[in-house]
């Protein structure tokens, strides 16, 4: 197996320097070249052939492009929506008054059609989404409800020191439990020792789980706004009496719930 | 080789299935994959691949990893849960598209 070695691999680096791309799209790129070009050596070519080969077809205006689509899709283009959503509605404002005359429409119309790319990439979005820190539970704060908290704890049926993944909050059965954030149904329905079960995606990794519902009225598939009402507290799966499970996962690894209103739990940040 | 349209409309299924399949992967080797199963006829190129995957890892249907492989840093896409509800999804909704298709446009097995 050929691995370039530190010489070849700062030759492809200086290919990529040139482009001015970002320090972490612009390692995962240069860990994709050499990976090609030691390919092409594994057939058979010598490293200068090779480098020139794959360079080729990586120009430096093909990875400034990679750079302002990556921009485009992940920053630019929820904000595009957003903004046409708002130019919309005030365009729909301005039809519906009285003194209405066709000119600000017009006006409005071209800011959105017509918007200018190169402007659009240059723009910097610091938005991030907040994460779920409501109340599952209608007008009452978890604190207050709270009879089991995030972490390690003695299980109530087998009497070990188990890692609890969420916290539990008393309620009656059949009480409304409500989403705590806007987001997309992943799951709803039976889940083992989770019994009646509801899985909400949400943006930048977070899930909320919500489990032992006596019923499910959301289905999988469903967006839901914070607040929605999804379900009904219950006893289903493991459970003893009547309470609701509830989880906030941040890339798949639990998070405290009660931890994401004051701040920003441990490792919940980006890297 | 298959037209630029047809390629970007399946992507993100196709990227999905395979991290449903494999679990974690770095960007070379899914497009070394893809080009291998499908004998070089689907090549995905990677100005779409990579805005697509940190696309997805903003989305929640990925998370990422770094390593540090032979020297060099390597940036593995290891899929979620959220990310195998939605291959699973996708990957229905492609195979009644195909049977649509495969209606209106009156194909017949070879
Ligand atoms: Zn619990």
């Amino acid at each position: 197996m050929i691995i370039l070695n530190e010489e070849q691999v700062a030759t492809v680096q200086a290919h990529l320097a040139s482009a001015g791309l970002s320090e972490s799209l612009s390692a995962e790129l240069l860990d994709h070249l050499c990976c090609a070009i030691e390919a092409r050596m594994e057939e058979g070519a010598d490293f200068p052939t090779a480098v020139h080969t794959t360079l080729k077809s990586w120009p430096i205006r093909h990875l400034r492009g990679i750079q302002k689509n990556i921009r485009f899709t992940t920053k630019i283009k929820p904000m595009i929506f957003r903004f046409t959503t708002a130019a919309a509605l005030l365009a729909g404002i301005v039809f519906m008054s009285p003194g209405f005359s066709p000119s600000p429409v017009a006006e409005v119309t071209t800011c959105t059609s017509h918007h200018n790319e190169e402007m659009l990439y240059s723009l910097t979005l610091p938005e991030k989404f907040e994460p779920p820190s409501a109340s599952p539970i209608a007008g009452v704060e978890m604190e207050d409800i709270l009879s089991c908290g995030y972490g390690m704890r003695t299980h109530p049926i087998f009497k070990v020191r188990k890692f609890h993944r969420g916290i539990d909050l008393k309620a009656k059965s059949g009480t409304p439990v409500l989403a705590t954030a806007d987001g997309k149904v992943i799951f709803a329905g039976s889940d083992g020792k989770y019994g009646i079960t509801v899985r909400i995606l949400h943006e930048d990794g977070y899930i909320t789980v919500f489990a032992h519902l006596s019923e499910h009225i959301v289905e999988r598939g469903d967006h839901v706004i914070l607040g929605e009402k999804i379900a009904a507290v219950g006893s289903t799966g493991m459970s003893t009496a009547p309470h609701l499970h509830y989880e906030v996962l941040k890339d798949d690894k639990p998070v405290d719930p009660l931890a994401l209103g004051r701040a920003l739990p441990a490792g919940a940040t980006e890297g | 080789m298959y037209s630029k349209e047809l390629i970007k409309g399946t992507l993100r299924t196709v990227i999905l299935r395979l991290l449903d399949r494999e679990g974690r992967l770095y960007g070379y080797q899914m497009s070394k994959l893809v080009n291998e199963r499908s004998q070089g006829n689907y090549q995905l190129s990677e100005g779409s691949l990579y805005p697509l995957l940190h696309k997805l890892v903003k989305d929640g249907l990925l998370v990422t990893e770094t390593e540090t492989v032979n020297g060099r840093s390597r940036r593995y896409y290891r899929i979620t849960e959220a990310g195998r509800a939605a291959a699973t999804d996708r990957r229905e909704e492609f195979r009644r598209f195909v049977l649509t298709m495969r209606t209106l446009l009156d194909l017949q097995p070879e």
